[in-house]
């Protein structure tokens, strides 16, 4: 077996315990929010039989290490089990909502990895003057600013002034463009304070000199210094991408996006386990499988880096 | 021998013709904040106008038994239909059923029902379709999380094909208002296995209605289209779209923007700009909703009723209806909201700290330490007004420490006599708009686990009353009994009362005939754009 195959083995015999612990850590957390969970789904005015009776179909009456069990074994059966609220099934309800989340993530990495690279590439080549602070400034303000008043603001100029954009919902592509810039405002300014400050250090090497006293353009001495410099902005990126998929609830609201965050509070507020479990898994799974993309672009990025032997 | 009900009969009227026109009145007398057109200018149906309606709630369900929230009820009674309804003053109206009689003993009810109604797919509405609806909600193979209201049928039988008996345990009166709500509501047996739906899933609604459910897009929309040939009157628009839209800001610019037509609950703190907006109306609906703060009677020293009725004196609900709430509330004057059946006006708790000073020193209470808790963003502006309280009592010298919790765990914690609130804000809402489902909170034997009387309440005086007026068939004696219950449980105070709180609707002023039902829901079906 190749070294690259032995190391993807290894990689997902990792994932695959990590997803076990995150099932295990699943069933226990859910299990200790307060309410009971058969009461709030039979209802309030149930009879103590219709509340048992519900107890019994999702099988709370169980111990947890049988319940930990079933639910392992319904997975290998691919099935995540039934919502307990809507009736239908778990993979169903996230199939229908995670491409929402998926395309809002990906544009939204989109628009921070691009604005966030060319802010602090000019940040980092016009070191303490005018574009450096105008780069700054912005980077505060995008961590800074609540996601909700910068959406609000977007639906005031964009919809409500201008009429040019839908206040939300996800009919059309122009749908995408708010929710877009406010979920990928924050990554902008996590990317473009990372690439300065990574450019800074790679502007500042010997073969980045040696390019410059080749005589070559600045933009050129620039490129070689980016590549270099991408390991940890690709990092950041990664990482960006993960919590945009996990992260976007307030933006889903705002913008009333049928994402998967939205699903995710409704189903932790109406107790229905079977859904929230189904989607903190999805979301586990997705974390542990971008995490391994982000290594293999590493050595795609910089051939120095060797991950298997 | 059969009695007649005291509700006329009419044959030819939809209920929701009438209802419009009523608002119509009611509403430019008594709200002055919009005027309606009349019902004889309702332009011919139109072939492909939509009617946009910001909601913000997202549906759990379409199934009309299985449903919770109120907003969801409001949606699926576009497209289904019920025996009988309520008017715009809460009078029962005949609307499957033309006519219904109670036996002399009280334990069969008779339904005469409408002819010549079809469901949206076509097969007939008779006496087997309302069997097959009605014995959902007792067979116990559904889940009926809100059916407490028809725990007295026994069985019900299709005598005829126009002829339906409900076969009842004891004598009900509330059973028929019961039947007005959407739980009741009664769709196709042929659709129950059809579209994904299963007998005991709907997935699918198929009713009588005007409009006929056609997509659910979950977190995003749910369609309805208008039937062609509906057996009633037909409404202008062709297509009523609900947008899920969570955010009460959202909404609101969704309206200015011109993308949506009318919007349910609008920011209460904007409610001043709005109204003075002219592309906008408001309308303040009132509703069945009493907004109350519940005290824990079973702890000291709130066993003591001159504690209680203390901290009614302690709170000045004027000043925090006009500052807090912006005038969207109406304040209680009994602990029934007056849109109930067999309300009676008790009296007000006016503002006097003094007295409330005074009544604390009487039980001995000096340096009272408390917890308020409140939900967040379930009722108008919680979090804001429990707030608000907390600093009145803080001034007759009780330092209340407000707490929330996510829904689920209030619930749950509420719901505990030894939980972790000495005082709790409830909203309750009896759908059916009878004042014996108010009394669930006050009666002994709705005392958690059995029921919602959050308070943990208990009276013999109460206790006996309410059960007299549950089997009383005649409405003159029960409302006398309703009454002097209210009383009892006015002086007793197991609650801080507060108000009760309005629908509040915003929409675009090109549009008319935009109205609202009592018991919490607006109602569209006479409207169209303004001539």
């Amino acid at each position: 077996m190749s070294g690259f195959l032995t190391y993807l083995v290894r990689r997902l015999v990792a994932a695959v315990i990590t997803l076990l612990g995150v099932i295990l850590v699943m069933v226990l957390l859910v299990r200790a929010l307060p309410g009971d969970p058969a009461r709030i789904i039979a209802g309030l005015q149930a009879t103590p039989e219709q509340v048992e009776q519900v107890r019994l179909s999702m099988g709370l009456d169980q111990p947890v290490p049988v319940q930990y069990w079933r639910y392992l074994v319904n997975l290998a059966h691919g099935s995540l089990g039934t919502s307990a609220r809507f009736g239908t099934s778990v993979l169903s309800e996230i199939a229908h909502r995670l491409p929402y989340t998926i395309v809002l993530a990906v544009f939204g990495t989109l628009f921070g990895a691009i604005f966030g690279i060319a802010l602090g590439v000019l940040a980092a080549t016009h070191k303490g003057r005018w574009a450096d602070a105008f780069g700054s400034m912005l980077g505060v303000a995008g961590i800074s600013m609540p996601v909700y008043w910068l959406g609000i603001l977007l639906i005031v100029l964009f919809s409500v002034k201008l009429r040019l954009l839908p206040i939300g919902g996800a009919d059309t592509l122009s749908s995408l463009v708010m929710p877009t810039i406010t979920l990928g405002v924050f990554s902008m300014a996590v990317v473009s304070r990372m690439t300065r400050s990574t450019m800074l250090d790679t502007l500042d090497q010997d073969y980045v000199r040696t390019v410059r006293a080749k005589g070559v353009a600045e933009w050129v001495a620039v490129r070689h210094a980016l590549r270099n410099a991408f390991i940890p902005i690709l990092t950041v990126i990664g990482l960006q991408f993960g919590t945009l998929l996990g992260g976007a609830v307030l933006t889903e609201t705002v913008f009333s996006w049928p994402g998967i965050g939205q699903l995710l509070v409704q189903s932790i507020n109406n107790r229905d386990f079977p859904l929230v479990q189904g989607i903190v898994f999805v979301f586990a799974a997705m974390f542990i499988v971008l995490n391994i993309i982000t290594d293999l672009l590493y050595s795609v990025v910089d051939p120095r880096v060797r991950l298997y032997r | 021998m059969n009695i007649p009900h005291p509700a006329a009969p009419r044959e030819s009227l939809s209920r929701r013709w009438r209802i419009r026109s009523a608002v119509t009145l009611i509403s430019a007398l008594a709200i002055g904040v919009t005027t309606y057109a009349s019902a004889e200018s309702m332009p011919a149906p139109s072939p492909n106008a939509t009617l946009t309606i910001g909601i913000g709630v997202d549906l759990d369900t379409v199934d009309p038994a299985q449903q919770t929230t109120t907003t969801v009820q409001n949606v699926i009674d576009y497209g289904l239909q019920t025996l009988v309804a309520f008017d715009t003053q809460g009078k029962i109206e005949p609307l499957l059923a033309t006519s219904w009689a109670t036996s002399k003993d009280g334990l069969t009810l008779t339904f005469q029902l409408r002819r010549g109604v079809k469901f949206q797919d076509g097969t007939p509405f008779n006496a087997d379709a309302v069997v097959f609806c009605l014995d959902r909600l007792i067979s116990g193979k559904v889940r009926v999380p809100i059916g407490a209201g028809f725990k007295s049928m026994k069985s019900i039988e299709a005598v005829n094909p126009t002829t339906v008996a409900i076969h009842l345990k004891h004598p009900d009166p509330n059973l028929v208002p019961n039947l007005t709500t959407t739980m009741a509501s009664i769709f196709s047996p042929t659709s129950a296995t059809k579209d994904g739906n299963t007998p005991t899933n709907i997935v699918h609604p198929v009713g009588t209605g005007p409009y006929q459910f056609t997509r659910w897009s979950k977190g995003s929309e749910v369609v309805y289209t208008r039937v062609d040939d509906y057996w009633g009157p037909k409404p202008y628009y062709k297509t009523v779209d609900f947008k899920i839209i969570p955010e009460a800001n959202s909404r609101e610019a969704g309206l200015l923007a011109g993308q949506l037509d009318v919007v349910m609950n609008p920011p209460v703190t904007d409610l001043t700009s709005l109204s003075s907006n002219p592309a906008v109306k408001v309308l303040k609906a009132p509703s069945d909703r009493a907004v109350f703060i519940a005290i824990n009677t079973a702890k000291p020293p709130f066993n003591n009723e001159k504690v209680r009725q203390a901290l009614n004196y302690a709170v000045d609900k004027d000043a925090i209806i006009k500052n807090v709430m912006f005038d969207s509330v109406n304040l209680m004057d009994s602990p029934f909201p007056s849109s109930l059946s067999g309300y009676c006006k008790v009296g007000a708790y006016r503002y006097d700290p003094d007295k409330a000073r005074q009544l604390l020193a009487e039980a001995g209470v000096k340096n009272l330490k408390i917890t308020l808790g409140s939900p967040t963003g379930r009722y108008i502006q919680d979090i804001q007004f429990a707030q608000a309280i907390s600093g009145y009592l803080r001034k007759v010298g009780i330092d209340a420490d407000v707490r929330t919790m996510d829904w689920p765990s209030y619930v749950s914690a509420i719901l505990n006599k030894n939980g972790p609130f000495d005082l709790h804000m409830l909203g309750w809402a009896p759908g059916a708009l009878d004042g014996q489902t108010q009394l669930q909170m006050f009666t002994t034997d709705t005392i958690p686990p059995k029921g919602l009387n959050s308070s943990f309440f208990s009276d013999p005086t109460v206790d006996k009353l309410a059960s007299e007026a549950g089997l009383n068939l005649d409405e003159k004696t029960r409302n006398q009994q309703l009454c002097r219950i209210q009383k009892e449980v006015w002086q007793q105070a197991p609650w801080i009362f507060l108000w009760s709180q309005t629908l509040i609707l915003a929409y675009n002023s090109k549009i008319t005939g935009v109205s609202y039902l009592p018991n919490e829901k607006f109602e569209t079906m006479g409207a169209h754009p303004r001539p």
